[in-house]
């Protein structure tokens, strides 16, 4: 093995620890190796008097007081190497990427030793702008992602919130989404914003931060037995490294502070991204099914059987919880998986899925409400009319029956509704005209959602169940004698019909 | 010589030698194997540990003659903990050499 052999190798085997560190402990064995072949000794000799390399990476993992013996264990598990792939290629990519921000910055830094400091300036600034924008953008994604969700689960019952509850649901959304920029906007500018300028001009006093680089140097010539002569000899020693080490500590600061501020910042953007992306609307979407596993577990205490619903929901908040478990372990960078869980919810919901689609099978669907003449209100209503008279149907369902027992010009009207959703039927007779005028009840959002529900619970306990769609309307069943019918006309006007 | 026991005597040397001078990694190496022929790879990550327990800290020098050297020195903590290690030492070593005498007697 050569050097550079040995140093990857040696990487690898060390990878649960901290991306600082690692390099830290590569370059000091690589100094070693140098100062090595410097005495005299091959490449070659160098690396073989470290040894075993799995047993020095062993102690040196046991230095940390990490069981070197994790690794092994779980690389079994394609998970993980999946994960440790995912984590090596958001590595990369964000080491490119700084790569590339490096090279520019450091290419503005030329053009201002050229006094050109307000351009860059200006062009630093107009990055980091560009970055805020962007990741406001970013943010903005899984609001919509969200909102998208529920209004398309709400659409499922086509029910009508009042605007109050919507505006209310979406200042709430607003508030939230300010919130997150301004901690993640704070956060960035943390890091990367009030940081660089230190990096142009770094200040004298140490910083704790940086473990290594900076230099704690306490004078402590207690423990030293030295004779007066030698300890003359290491003041002037000390005095010489010191000089040394503020300057080596400058440049290594500014540049870590260079690297690693840029590095974390796209860390989190990174990271801030699955959250966004994927965790958050995980997180939205176990909300969600939690309710309607409430809703689902109600239902079947109270007669209906959505059991297999239950299991599904439940299976399917399992496999979501595991979800972001594994979003989070690659925010972490730590590999603890557990693929049980994922098992136990893929078997949940084929269970409740078989459950539920041999429950279904049994329910019957029914387009029309109308023609299954069950819990609806009729209201009847008599009218002469004559040659002129049109009905007005508008948009709502209509039929045509012939009675000739009914006497001339006389038209039965009959209106059919669901008094669940249809309030306030009335017909206005006008000159040349038959109106329907009628309201959806919605004085008071849950009474109605509420209703609605036990309408459909009602219906579904006898296995049917309708196009509810269709009781937003009325249904007009139309009576009179055959003369009469060919008299009147039937008029189809799109208005508002709501009083 | 034992491996484990060689481990728990390499903690004390190492740390008596940086608490006379300041050291760096190889430095300590050809120091220590004067005294104990050991595994040169057991002294980076004792080292490593040194440092983790706030035993030792380190600073960076330039080299004249290549990269630069991380120094290791010795942390109050440090001197308690060699103390400590000294007289566990001298105890352990004078009640394994009353022991010979006395069994070879």
């Amino acid at each position: 093995m050569n050097k550079n052999e040995f140093l990857n190798e040696l990487r690898k085997r060390l990878k649960l620890l901290d991306n600082g560190e690692i390099d830290d402990i590569i370059s000091e064995y690589s100094v070693t190796i140098d100062e090595k072949i410097k005495n005299g000794k091959t490449e070659i000799e160098a690396v073989k008097d470290f040894g075993d390399i799995d047993e020095l990476a062993k102690e040196i993992l046991s230095a940390y007081k990490i069981n070197p013996d994790y690794k092994e264990k779980n690389s079994n598990s394609d998970i993980d190497n999946i994960i440790n792939r995912i984590n090596e290629i958001i590595k990369d990519l964000s080491r490119k990427v700084v790569d590339i921000g490096n090279k520019f910055l450091n290419k503005m830094k030329i053009e201002s030793n050229n006094d050109k400091d307000t351009t860059t300036i200006i062009l630093e600034l107009l990055f980091k702008v560009i970055i805020v924008l962007f990741i406001i953008t970013i943010l903005r994604l899984p609001f919509v992602i969200i909102s998208s969700i529920g209004s398309a689960l709400l659409g499922v019952g086509n029910f009508s919130f009042s605007k109050f509850t919507v505006l209310t649901f979406s200042i709430l959304m607003e508030f939230i989404y300010i919130i997150a920029c301004i901690y993640f906007g704070s956060l960035i500018i943390n890091k990367f914003i009030f940081t660089s300028p230190k990096r142009n001009t770094p200040t004298g006093e140490p910083s704790d931060n940086n473990k290594d680089t900076v230099f704690k140097y306490k004078e402590d010539v207690n423990n030293k037995s030295n004779e007066v002569n030698n300890m003359i000899v290491a003041e002037e020693k000390k005095d010489k490294k010191n000089k040394d080490i503020v300057t080596i500590r400058e440049s290594n600061y500014s540049n870590l502070k260079n690297n690693s501020g840029c590095s974390s910042i796209i860390m989190i953007l990174l990271k801030l991204f699955v959250i966004l992306v994927f965790i958050v609307p995980l997180i939205a979407l176990i909300v969600i099914s939690s309710i309607f596993l409430i809703f689902f577990f109600l239902l079947t205490i109270s007669g209906i059987p959505v059991i297999g619903a239950c299991i599904a929901l439940i299976g399917g908040i399992i496999l979501t919880a595991s979800l972001i478990n594994i979003f989070i372990s690659i925010i972490s960078e730590k590999t603890n998986l557990k693929i049980t869980p994922i098992i136990v919810s893929i078997v949940l919901i084929l269970v409740g899925i078989t459950v539920s689609v041999n429950n279904i099978f049994k329910i019957e669907y029914i387009s029309d409400p109308y023609k299954d003449n069950i819990n609806l209100k009729s209201s009847e209503y008599i009218f002469e009319v004559n040659d002129e008279t049109d009905i007005n149907v508008g948009s709502s369902d209509y039929t045509k029956k012939i009675d000739n027992t009914i006497t001339d010009n006389k038209v039965y009207i009959t209106v059919l509704y669901s008094d669940y959703i249809i309030s306030n039927v009335e017909v206005v007779k006008m000159v040349d005209y038959i109106d329907f005028k009628y309201s959806i009840q919605k004085e008071n959002d849950f009474m109605y959602f509420k209703n609605i529900i036990n309408k459909i619970k009602d219906d579904l306990k006898n296995n049917k169940i309708y196009d509810y769609d269709k009781l937003r309307n009325i249904h007009i069943k139309i009576k009179a004698n055959e003369e009469t019918l060919d008299k009147i006309s039937i008029v189809r006007n799109i208005q508002y019909r709501d009083i | 010589m034992n491996t484990q026991f060689k481990k728990g005597v390499l903690e004390l040397i190492v740390l008596i030698s940086i608490s006379n001078k300041d050291m760096y990694g190889y430095e300590l190496v050809l120091e220590v194997s004067k005294i104990v022929d050991v595994n040169e790879g057991t002294i980076y990550p004792l080292l490593k540990r040194l440092t983790n327990e706030k035993y030792a800290e380190t600073y960076l020098v330039e080299s004249t003659e290549g990269p630069s050297r991380k120094y290791y020195k010795i942390t109050k903590l440090g001197i308690d903990r060699m103390n400590e290690l000294e007289s566990i030492w001298f105890n352990f070593s004078k009640a394994v050499n009353d022991f010979i005498m006395e069994v070879k007697k």
